[in-house]
C-alpha cells in the first residue's frame, strides 16, 4: 500500500489545485440577450467574434470582426477570399480558441464542449433548424446588436424574392417543377422545402413547384436518400445539384440518367456543394443570381 | 488422399455444377430486388437482347456492373484466401487479417495526401504496392527459422502490422487534412462501380486465377508440409512467390475497387473445403464460386434490408463473419 | 526471500520513476498551443495567472495529463496480468481484442445514448467492462478446450483475431450512426483521449481505486500462475479461483481505462516488459513499477501527440501504435 500512497498523494494535489480557479472578468460594455439556453450577456459591440459552426455567413453579412471560423466555411467558395486570413476555430481545440481571446462565440447546440467554451467568453448557441432562415438571421442579428440590419436585409431579400419568383413563374410556366439534389461521398439526397442548398427561397418563397414523389417522400423529412436507380422518378421539370467536389458521379454517365427530361432539355443546373448548406444572406443571393440565371436563361 | 492423377470427376462435378448453378441464381436474385424491384422479364431483356426501357437501363448500367464485380469480388479475395490458407498452412489466414488491407488502405492515404492528381488507375496502382508491402511485413516478419510460419506468429505480426499501418494512414491523414477520402474510399463498397472501372479489374482477376489454378497441384503439396514439398522435388520458393504475388494481386486490386470486405478470404475457403475436400484443384474454383455467390447475396441484402438506404455490405458480411470466426477458431486454431 | 539489494533497486526506480513522472507532467503542461509558458506555470499554479492561463492549465492540460495517467497506468496493469496469466509476453489488451469488446459496447451505447457528461457518465466505463467482459469470455471458451485446458498461446491467437474482427465490427455499426456521433467513434478507436476533464477523471478513479491495490495485493500469487500449473492444465482442471479473478481485474482494468480514453494498445505491452528489465521477473517487484512507467509512456505519447499537429494533434492511441507496434515486431523476431 505504501507504493501507492505517492502517486495518489500527486493525483489528489492535482484534484484540489483544480478545483481553484477563477472566473473570467469581464470587461466592456454588455446587454443582456434571451438565447436558446437562456439569458447571456454579450458585448454590445463585438469586436472578435468566433464563429464555430454554420453562421459565419450571417455574421460576416453584418459586419462583425470575425477572428475565428469552422473549417466548412473556410472551405466553401463563397467565403474563401473573405475568410483567407481568419485562424481555423474548432470546438474541439479549446487552447487555440483561448488563444484567440474572443468575445463572443456562436455555436450549434450540438457542439461539444459547451461548457469549458461559455467559460472562454460568452457563447451563444443556435439549434440548426429551429427557426426558419430569415428569422434565424434575425436572431443573429439581435445577438449581435445588429437587429435593424438584420430586419432591413431580410425585408429586402424578401421583395426580391417575389419579384424573381414571379419573373421566372412567367418563363417557365405556373406548373413547372424544380428538384434539388445533393451528391455527396457515394449518396445522392434530394430535398424537400427547408433543407439549405436553396430549397426555401424556391419553394417557400418564390412558390416554385416541387415533383409529388419528392412531396411524398421528402417534405415532412426534409430529406431522403436516393438510388441512382430511382432517380429519374423525383426529377421534375429543372433539376438543381448540389455537387461536393469528391462525390461519386459516375451516375452521371448513364444513359438512365442521360434519358430524365430535364437533363435532355439542358435543364440542369450544378453548383458547388460545399458551401450550399448556408443560410446567410451572401449564400442565399449568390444562390438567388445563380438561379434568376439559370431559369430565364435555360431552354 | 490422392496427390497425383485426376481428381474424381463425378462427386466433384456434381458439386461444382450446383455450386455454378448457385451463383447464377445469386446473380439473377441480385439483378432483380434492390431499391425498386425490376421484373424478371426485365433482366432477361437486359442481359439478353438490345432492347431499351428505362427499366433495362437501370440494370444494364447500374446494377449489372455493380454485381458482376460483386462477383468477381468475391470470387478473387476468396481464392486469395484459400491461397492464403494452404500457403500459410494456417486456417485463420485471410488478407485482411494479414496486413493487406492496411497497407492497401496506408497507400491510399499516402496517395491522397501526396499525389492528388492520380486518377482511378494510379489509385487502384497504389493500392496494390500497399497491399504488396503489407503482405510482405507480415510474412517477413512472422517467419522464424524453425518452422516457416507458424499460425501464432503471423497472427499476432498481422495484429501488429495492422495496427502499425493504420496508425500511420491515420497520422499522414490528419496531417495532411485527407483522412475524409481515404475512408470514403475504404468504407466505398461496391456502389457506383462502372464499365470502366470492371474493365481492368476483370482481366487482372481473371489473369490471378489462372496463375493460382497452375499451381494448384503445388499448393495441395505444400498446404501439408513444406518438407514434403521439398521432398517432391518441388521448388518451394518459387511457388510461394508466385503465390503470394497473385494473392497480393488479387487482394489487391479488390481493396482498390470496393475497399476492406474481411472475412470472405476467411470464410468461404473453409466452406469450399468442406464441400470438396483439400485437394486445391478443386477447391480453389469451389472458392471462387462460393465467394461470388456469398458476396452477390451479401450486396442484395445490403440494398434492401432498409430500402432506400444502403447498409454497407461489409457490415452484412462482418455479422457473418464473427460467429464463423470463433467457430472455426475453436475448431481448428492450431494445426491440428 | 527477495534479495535486499534488489528491494532497494526497486524502491530507487519507484522513485525515480515518480520524478520522471512528475517532470514529464510538468513538461507536458508548458505545452500547447495556447500560449502558457513554462515561467507562468508556477505563479498560475499559485493563483496568480490571468483567467486565460488559468483556463488553460487547469480546465484543459491538467485533466488530460490526469486522465492520461491514470489510463496508461491501469492499461499497464491490465497487460501485466495478461502476460502473466497467458505466460505470454506477447500479450496486451489491445491485441487480444479486449478493447475491442469494450469499444463494441461503447459504440451500441453511444448510438442510442447522448455524449455529453452527466449521470450516463458514470455508466460509461461499466458498459465498456460489459462489452469487454463478453468478448473475453468468448475467446476464452473459443481458446479453452477440454483435455488440454487454456492453452496461452491458443489465447493469444483467437484474442489477436477477434480483435481485428471486433473492430470491423465497430466500424460496420458506425455506419449506421449519424456523422456526428460516428466521427466520435472514429476518434475512439484511435485513442483520442477524448474524456479529458475532471468528471471523466472522477468516474474512471474508482474503477483505479478498487483494482490497482487488489492487484498489487495479489502479485506474488502471478508469479506461480506464470511458471505454470502444467499439470492441473493438462489434466482439465477449471480455471482457479485466482485466475479467474486477476483476468477479470484486468479486463476491468482495460475497459474502464480505455471507455475514457479511446482504444489504446501496445502500453500494457511494453510497460511490463521494460518494468521486468528493470527489476528481474517478481511480480511483487514488477507490477508497481509497469503501473509508473505504463502511466509515464501514455503522458509522453500523449503529450508528443496532441502538440504535433491541429486542430487536436494525433491521437495518443495512434502514436502509442506508431512506438509500440514496431517494438512488439522487434519481440516478435526476437523469439
Amino acid at each position: 500500500m505504501r507504493k501507492l500512497l505517492f502517486p495518489a498523494l500527486l493525483i489528489l494535489a492535482l484534484v484540489v489545485t483544480a478545483c481553484g480557479g477563477n472566473q473570467k472578468s469581464s470587461g466592456g460594455e454588455t446587454f443582456t440577450y434571451e438565447s436558446e439556453t437562456g439569458p447571456v450577456d454579450v458585448p454590445k459591440n463585438p469586436r472578435r467574434v468566433v464563429s464555430l459552426s454554420g453562421f459565419t455567413g450571417n455574421l460576416m453579412h453584418l459586419g462583425v470582426p470575425v477572428v475565428g471560423a469552422d473549417i466548412w466555411s473556410k472551405n466553401a467558395a463563397q467565403f474563401a477570399e473573405k475568410l483567407k486570413d481568419v485562424e481555423e476555430a474548432s470546438e474541439e481545440n479549446l487552447e487555440k480558441l483561448i488563444e484567440l481571446d474572443p468575445d463572443l462565440i456562436i455555436a450549434l447546440s450540438t457542439a461539444k464542449n459547451l461548457d469549458k467554451i461559455g467559460e472562454i467568453a460568452p457563447t451563444v448557441t443556435y439549434t440548426w433548424g429551429a427557426l426558419d432562415i430569415f428569422n434565424m438571421h434575425i436572431e443573429i442579428g439581435k445577438a449581435v446588436n445588429k437587429e435593424k440590419e438584420a430586419r432591413e436585409w431580410v425585408d429586402n431579400f424578401r421583395k426580391r424574392l417575389e419579384e424573381a419568383g414571379a419573373k421566372i413563374k412567367a418563363k417557365i410556366g405556373e406548373n413547372a417543377t424544380v428538384t434539388v439534389i445533393e451528391v455527396y461521398d457515394k449518396a445522392i439526397y434530394v430535398f424537400g422545402d427547408n433543407w439549405a442548398r436553396g430549397t426555401e427561397i424556391l419553394y417557400q418563397e418564390m412558390k416554385l413547384g416541387m415533383p409529388e414523389k419528392v412531396k411524398e417522400n421528402a417534405l415532412e423529412s426534409g430529406y431522403y436518400t436516393l438510388s441512382p436507380e430511382v432517380l429519374p422518378e423525383f426529377v421534375g421539370d429543372y433539376l438543381i445539384i448540389s455537387k461536393y467536389a469528391n462525390a461519386d458521379t459516375s451516375f452521371q454517365d448513364t444513359e438512365t440518367y442521360k434519358n430524365i427530361p430535364a437533363v435532355k432539355n439542358g435543364r440542369v443546373l450544378e453548383m458547388t456543394g460545399e458551401g450550399a448548406s448556408f443560410s446567410d444572406p451572401f449564400t442565399l443571393e449568390m444562390q438567388l443570381d445563380l438561379f434568376e440565371e439559370f431559369f430565364l436563361n435555360s431552354p | 488422399m490422392k496427390l497425383t492423377g485426376r481428381p474424381r470427376r463425378a462427386a466433384f462435378g456434381w458439386t461444382m455444377a450446383a455450386g455454378l448453378a448457385v451463383m447464377a441464381v445469386m446473380f439473377a436474385v441480385s439483378l432483380v430486388f434492390g431499391a425498386k424491384d425490376v421484373p424478371l422479364r426485365d433482366v432477361w431483356l437486359a442481359l439478353f437482347s438490345g432492347e431499351t426501357n428505362e427499366q433495362i437501363l437501370v440494370i444494364r448500367e447500374i446494377r449489372l456492373p455493380r454485381e458482376l464485380a460483386a462477383m468477381v469480388v468475391g470470387a478473387a479475395l476468396a481464392a486469395a484466401g484459400a491461397i492464403m490458407q494452404g500457403m500459410t498452412r494456417n486456417p485463420l489466414a485471410d488478407p485482411g487479417l494479414l496486413g493487406i488491407t492496411a497497407g492497401a488502405n496506408l497507400a491510399l492515404a499516402v496517395g491522397f495526401a501526396f499525389f492528388p492528381a492520380l486518377g482511378y488507375f494510379g489509385m487502384t496502382v497504389a493500392g496494390w504496392i500497399g497491399a504488396a508491402l503489407g503482405m510482405l511485413l507480415v510474412l517477413g516478419l512472422g517467419a522464424s527459422r524453425r518452422d516457416g510460419w507458424s499460425p501464432l506468429r503471423l497472427v499476432l505480426a498481422g495484429a501488429a502490422v495492422t495496427f502499425f499501418l493504420y496508425a500511420l494512414a491515420e497520422a499522414i491523414g490528419i496531417a495532411f487534412k485527407v483522412m475524409k477520402d481515404v475512408s470514403m474510399w475504404t468504407a466505398g463498397g461496391i456502389m457506383g462501380t462502372t464499365w470502366r472501372q470492371l474493365a481492368v479489374v476483370v482481366p487482372v482477376v481473371a489473369a490471378g486465377l489462372t496463375v493460382a489454378f497452375l499451381y494448384a497441384r503445388q499448393l495441395t503439396v505444400l498446404s501439408l508440409s513444406e518438407e514434403v514439398a521439398a521432398g517432391l522435388g518441388q521448388r518451394t520458393v518459387l511457388v510461394k512467390a508466385a503465390l503470394s504475388a497473385v494473392v497480393i494481386l488479387l487482394a489487391g486490386v479488390s481493396v482498390a475497387l470496393v475497399g476492406s470486405m474481411a472475412f470472405i478470404g476467411l470464410m468461404v475457403p473453409h466452406i469450399a473445403r468442406a464441400l470438396v475436400g483439400t485437394d486445391y484443384r478443386r477447391v480453389l474454383p469451389m472458392a471462387a464460386v462460393a465467394g461470388a455467390s456469398l458476396l452477390l447475396l451479401a450486396d442484395t441484402l445490403a440494398r434492401t434490408i432498409s430500402k432506400p438506404y444502403e447498409t454497407p455490405t461489409a457490415a452484412i458480411i462482418a455479422v457473418l463473419g464473427i460467429p464463423f470466426f470463433l467457430i472455426i477458431a475453436r475448431r481448428g486454431g492450431q494445426r491440428s | 526471500m527477495i534479495p535486499k539489494a534488489l528491494l532497494r533497486k526497486q524502491r530507487l526506480w519507484l522513485f525515480g520513476l515518480l520524478g520522471l513522472i512528475a517532470a514529464t507532467a510538468v513538461i507536458s503542461m508548458g505545452l500547447g498551443y495556447a500560449s502558457l509558458s513554462f515561467d507562468r506555470l508556477i505563479p498560475t499554479f499559485l493563483g496568480q495567472g490571468t483567467f486565460k492561463e488559468e483556463f488553460v492549465l487547469f480546465s484543459i492540460r491538467m485533466p488530460r495529463i490526469a486522465i492520461t495517467l491514470l489510463a496508461g497506468m491501469a492499461l499497464a496493469l491490465s497487460g501485466a496480468i495478461l502476460q502473466g496469466v497467458s505466460r505470454n509476453e506477447l500479450a496486451d489488451p489491445g491485441i487480444i481484442g479486449i478493447n475491442a469488446g469494450a469499444g463494441v459496447a461503447v459504440t451500441l451505447y453511444y448510438l442510442f445514448f447522448p455524449i455529453d457528461a452527466g449521470l450516463f457518465l458514470y455508466l460509461v466505463p461499466a458498459i465498456a467492462f460489459a462489452g469487454a467482459l463478453a468478448a473475453a469470455i468468448l475467446i476464452y471458451l473459443a481458446a479453452f478446450r477440454r483435455g488440454s485446458g487454456l492453452h496461452p498461446l491458443r489465447l493469444v491467437l483467437i484474442g489477436a483475431g477477434s480483435s481485428i474482427a471486433l473492430n470491423g465490427l465497430m466500424i460496420v455499426l458506425i455506419s449506421a450512426a449519424e456523422p456526428q456521433k460516428a466521427d466520435f467513434i472514429s476518434k475512439w478507436r484511435a485513442g483520442s483521449v477524448w474524456g479529458a476533464d475532471w468528471p471523466f477523471i472522477l468516474a474512471l478513479l474508482p474503477w483505479l481505486i478498487v483494482l490497482v491495490p487488489f492487484v498489487l495485493y495479489r502479485a506474488h500469487r502471478l508469479n506461480v500462475l506464470e511458471l505454470g500449473e502444467s499439470e492441473a492444465i493438462g489434466i482439465g482442471v477449471p480455471i482457479t479461483r485466482e485466475r479467474a479473478a486477476l483476468l477479470l481485474a484486468a479486463v476491468a482494468l482495460a475497459a474502464a481505462a480505455v471507455s475514457m480514453t479511446g482504444s489504446i494498445a501496445f502500453v500494457g505491452l511494453m510497460a511490463p516488459h521494460i518494468a521486468k528489465r528493470l527489476v528481474g521477473p517478481r511480480h511483487q517487484l514488477s507490477l508497481p513499477i509497469s503501473v509508473l512507467v505504463g502511466g509515464w509512456l501514455l503522458l509522453v505519447a500523449d503529450t508528443i501527440g496532441r502538440n504535433v499537429a491541429e486542430p487536436e494533434g494525433i491521437a495518443a492511441g495512434t502514436m502509442a501504435a506508431l512506438i509500440g507496434a514496431p517494438y512488439f515486431l522487434y519481440l516478435l523476431i526476437r523469439r
